[in-house]
């Protein structure tokens, strides 16, 4: 039992359960979704787990959540960039664009392939709508409270993720051959920016919370 | 070679490491060049407010000058003109026509009229004139006005009359507000009771005004801008640091409370 709360299961636990504490009663699609999201997030790793220890393969199901997050991340994007930018347009060919190499990746090597190609371009991809919301929200004249900006706090998590995971993903053979202890490195480089993900995002629920409350 | 290897791995892994920090390196910055946009902000407001306040402050100044030059003709020029007007008439002597007599009479009745009108028009226009001999004076002289046009129940209790401290620019403001506040119940409140309370209460000048008329929704007022006169007593409170309160029930009247530091 203890097997299935690694860091990384209980840091989107705690970040599921901050989710329905804080965004439960929100009225903006996008908050709501993201419980949803975050389940699916939870429901992947630990049946990925159940899979791996009856079947000794949940590459599948790891595989499908990469859709999941390719089109979840990038709605979030296009909500937190369309108050700065209309990029509606770019954005759709950019995800067609993704999902062209999620599904032909596929056709080439198989379902049973894990399919890290599109987890390295989507982590590019999703780096630079970062990098552009920020500098948009530096060039934005009006003022913001980044301290208490959930949007803020949102994307700084996905860029941290995102840009980790890139460098993750470049020397992955590298860091699954050195061991720290019992684990190879790679797992706890993962775990950390994991803890940074759901870190950041949960602080982000709260954020959020804070400011319903203040608009009310 | 193996040991060599160890070193690259480990160069890597320490590479790796600080390129994980550099997102956290953006954030920071971020919000170091956040703060400095705050402070900016911040100022580029102080600036529009203090802009604000000056063009006030010139609007008024402009507007007291106008007043004492129209007060100033009213009472040496057509005053003058009116008094004379009255001295040629009183000297027309008409015995045998009792008609002609009559009517000089009443133009005679009138042009006084006329005279005592823009004498009290003078005062009233002449703020400063006014509130050299304080502002409970002045106040009572435009509670006297109003005692004079007539048409309001008038409760008041003017406890300013007795002090000893003064403010002279602050006392021209109090005056104008008080008589934007009258004047705005008299254009539109349609009230026939009116309660002026004024005193001071710990270096705290305390201006009560209520009245029974049809109210409005002060917060619709505000958010549409409409009110210019509300919207001019509110700057003035503002120039001289002071709060306002209004309270107002449709059909059941509007309370004013002013509180001004003073002196």
């Amino acid at each position: 039992m203890l097997r299935f709360f690694t860091i990384t299961t209980i840091a989107e636990l705690a970040c599921l359960i901050s989710a329905l504490v804080f965004l439960i009663g929100d009225k903006r699609a996008f908050w709501k979704r993201i419980i949803l999201y975050i389940f699916l997030a939870v429901f992947t790793e630990i049946f990925g787990k159940v899979l791996g220890r009856i079947y000794h393969n949940n590459i599948p199901i790891y595989n499908l959540f990469i859709l999941i997050e390719l089109s979840f991340i990038t709605y979030g994007f296009y909500v937190f960039l369309r108050k700065y930018i209309d990029i509606k347009l770019w954005m759709v060919c950019i995800y067609a664009a993704c999902l062209c190499i999620y599904f032909g990746y596929f056709l080439i090597y198989g379902i049973n392939s894990y399919n890290a190609f599109t987890v390295s371009v989507m982590s590019v991809v999703f780096v630079i709508y970062g990098l552009m919301y920020f500098y948009l929200l530096l060039k934005d004249e009006n003022y913001i409270d980044l301290k208490f900006h959930p949007a803020f706090w949102w994307v700084g998590g996905a860029v941290i993720f995102y840009f980790g995971g890139t460098l993750a993903n470049f020397f992955d053979s590298l860091f699954q051959s050195i061991y720290f202890g019992k684990y190879p490195i790679r797992y706890f480089i993962y775990s950390l920016l994991n803890v940074f993900l759901y870190g950041f995002w949960t602080y982000s629920f709260i954020c959020r919370a804070r400011q319903r409350k203040l608009t009310h | 070679m193996q040991g060599s290897a160890t070193e690259i791995n480990a160069l890597i892994i320490l590479a790796s490491l600080v390129f994980l920090l550099m997102p956290i390196g953006l954030l920071l910055y971020i919000r170091s060049y956040n703060r400095h946009k705050k402070n900016h902000f911040v100022e580029k407001e102080n600036m529009r407010q203090k802009f604000e306040s000056e063009i006030l402050k010139t609007h008024i100044e402009v507007q007291e000058q106008t007043m004492q030059t129209i007060a100033t003709e009213l009472h040496d020029n057509i005053g003058q003109l009116l008094s004379l007007t009255t001295l040629t008439l009183n000297s027309i002597s008409i015995p045998e026509n009792e008609r002609a007599t009559e009517k000089i009479d009443n133009s005679l009745s009138l042009v006084n009229k006329s005279i005592k009108e823009i004498r009290e028009l003078a005062k009233i226009l002449h703020g400063e004139q006014i509130v050299e001999s304080g502002i409970g004076n002045a106040i009572e002289q435009e509670i006297n006005w109003l005692k004079r046009v007539g048409g309001y129940e008038l409760h008041v209790n003017n406890d300013l009359l007795d002090i000893n401290a003064s403010s002279p620019d602050k006392d021209l403001i109090i005056l104008r507000l008080l008589q934007e506040i009258i004047n705005n119940i008299i254009k539109h409140a349609q009230a026939t009771s009116i309660q002026i309370d004024t005193y001071l209460k710990n270096d705290t000048l305390l201006l009560t005004v209520k009245e029974n008329g049809i109210g409005f929704n002060y917060e619709e007022a505000r958010n549409k801008k409409t009110g210019m006169g509300l919207a001019s007593v509110q700057k003035r409170v503002a120039l001289i640091k002071g709060k306002i309160d209004v309270n107002s029930t449709p059909e059941k009247g509007t309370s004013i409370f002013i509180e001004i530091p003073y002196p």
